[in-house]
């Protein structure tokens, strides 16, 4: 890959407001992350005034494995995974990430509950992108 | 090696099938729903024939006696490993003493009656004529030719790829099939199919067909409208392979399954293509289904069709497993 093709990359990336790119060739593996300086808009409602009942300090976000399609309810299933509030264990699925025939697990990092979901149900996710505010129990 | 914990399994060993040994009037055996088995070898990264295990009895429950990537796969059986919550279709790491338990199949989007346990490695029997799947009318294949029971430990071979942890999106949703709103499997009429009066096959075509509980691996016994040749009908005994739909004298027909008998002396209505085995494979009892009549061009169709939602699962199997790698 050549620099100016990056540089194009880096330009699409701020565009589209994606964090994290990781690109796979063959014979090559390239991954570019937007500097912390840029503000996010996603942050801006995040853990703010939907969370406002925990406290921040021990709200942690939970982030995308992969690039796919943000899936709350398995395909199979009418209920969600893990609805706002519900308890889940470390590990446990609580969303799925589609691409294609396939779908990542998105797991819970802990104990805990979703405070809050970051992004809509069906929208196209990159690697990285914030997907909940999580709240881990003891 | 993981271990049996159910008391009636009523499960088998099962790999794609024994296809060498036909002429030898040795059946094929082999997983009623391939699709099930290939996705979870495919997420494992086993070689695509590897054997697993088919559950058609539930609860069941194995314990893994070490570390081992395994899947489950086909019907819906809200899964559990150590009483946490596994997603259906999909593959997880188990842990020495962890045990698998699946529950009741569950009536969702798409409702399955059999549920396919993968391993990374393959459950590691003995290949005998060419195969690992569990043959039950001639005892051979499989664990000891036999439905496997409490105790039995199966051994598990040395994991040849990267497994993935992920789930594949259910066939039952990819490949949808319905007829009026009810499941159907495409069908080529067979050789006594003229043989019928146009009112018995009329109905055949157009009227449901339920799966009544005389049904199982060897074959599904049908219960619908009467089926009358114009007159009676001689055959003799003929190969027959699964998916052929048998008309014995009663009129209510049979379809022939993976452990059926390969010859047989009833008249042939139809054979319900290779593309469509793994959904009546996946049909509970007492599901209403229809037959969707096709020619040879649509039937090699559906073939690609369903080989192509195959290598789909494989191709982005192995972007992730290649990113994973990365």
């Amino acid at each position: 890959m050549r620099p100016g093709e990056m540089a194009d990359l880096a330009a699409a990336m701020i565009a589209a407001g994606i964090a994290r790119l990781e690109l796979i060739g063959p014979d090559f593996r390239l991954a570019l992350a937007r500097g912390e300086a840029a503000p996010e808009e996603t942050d801006e409602t995040a853990g703010g005034t939907e969370a406002a009942a925990e406290t921040d300090a021990d709200v942690i976000p939970v982030t995308a494995p992969a690039l796919g399609m943000l899936l709350r309810a398995h395909p199979l299933h009418e209920r969600p995974l893990a609805g706002d509030g519900e308890a889940v264990v470390a590990g446990q699925a609580i969303a799925l990430l589609r691409i294609g025939a396939l779908m990542t697990p998105v797991a819970a990092p802990a104990n805990g509950v979703i405070v809050a979901a970051l992004a809509e149900e069906g929208a196209l996710v990159g690697y990285g992108d914030r997907l909940f505010d999580f709240l881990p129990h003891d | 090696m993981i271990e049996i914990l159910s008391q009636s399994a009523f499960a088998s060993v099962q790999d794609l099938g024994r296809f060498d040994a036909v002429r030898w009037g040795v059946g094929t055996a082999g997983a009623m729903d391939r699709l099930a088995l290939l996705a979870g070898n495919i997420l494992l990264g086993n070689a695509e024939d590897a054997a697993g295990v088919e559950v058609q009895v539930f609860p069941f429950e194995v314990r893994f006696d070490a570390d081992h990537a395994f899947a489950v796969t086909g019907a819906d059986c809200a899964a559990t490993l150590d009483g946490v919550p596994l997603l259906p279709w999909s593959s997880a790491r188990a842990c020495a003493g962890q045990v698998l338990r699946l529950g009741l199949p569950q009536a969702g989007r798409w409702r399955g009656a059999r549920a396919c346990l993968t391993i990374a490695g393959g459950v590691d029997v003995p290949v005998v004529l060419g195969s690992r799947s569990t043959q039950l009318r001639g005892a051979i294949g499989g664990h000891e030719g036999r439905m496997l029971r409490q105790g039995d430990r199966l051994a598990v071979g040395a994991a040849s790829g990267a497994a993935i942890v992920a789930g594949v999106v259910p066939p039952g949703l990819a490949l949808p099939l319905e007829a009026d709103g009810l499941p159907a499997v495409r069908v080529l009429p067979a050789s006594e199919h003229d043989a019928y009066t146009e009112r018995s096959l009329a109905r055949f075509w157009d009227e449901p067909w339920k799966i009544t509980p005389q049904s199982d691996r060897y074959g599904y016994r049908l219960a619908g409208p009467g089926l009358e040749p114009k007159a009676p009908i001689e055959v003799r005994s003929h190969g027959i392979v699964p998916g052929v739909i048998q008309v014995p004298h009663s009129g209510q027909p049979i379809v022939q399954m993976c452990d059926g008998q390969p010859t047989g002396g009833y008249p042939k209505i139809g054979t319900v293509i290779e593309a469509d085995l793994w959904r009546l494979g996946e049909m509970p009892i007492g599901t209403r289904f229809r037959f969707v009549r096709v020619e040879w061009d649509a039937a090699l169709a559906a073939r690609e069709a369903r080989d192509g939602w195959v290598a789909e699962v494989r191709r982005v199997a192995d972007l992730m497993r290649a990113r994973r790698a990365a």
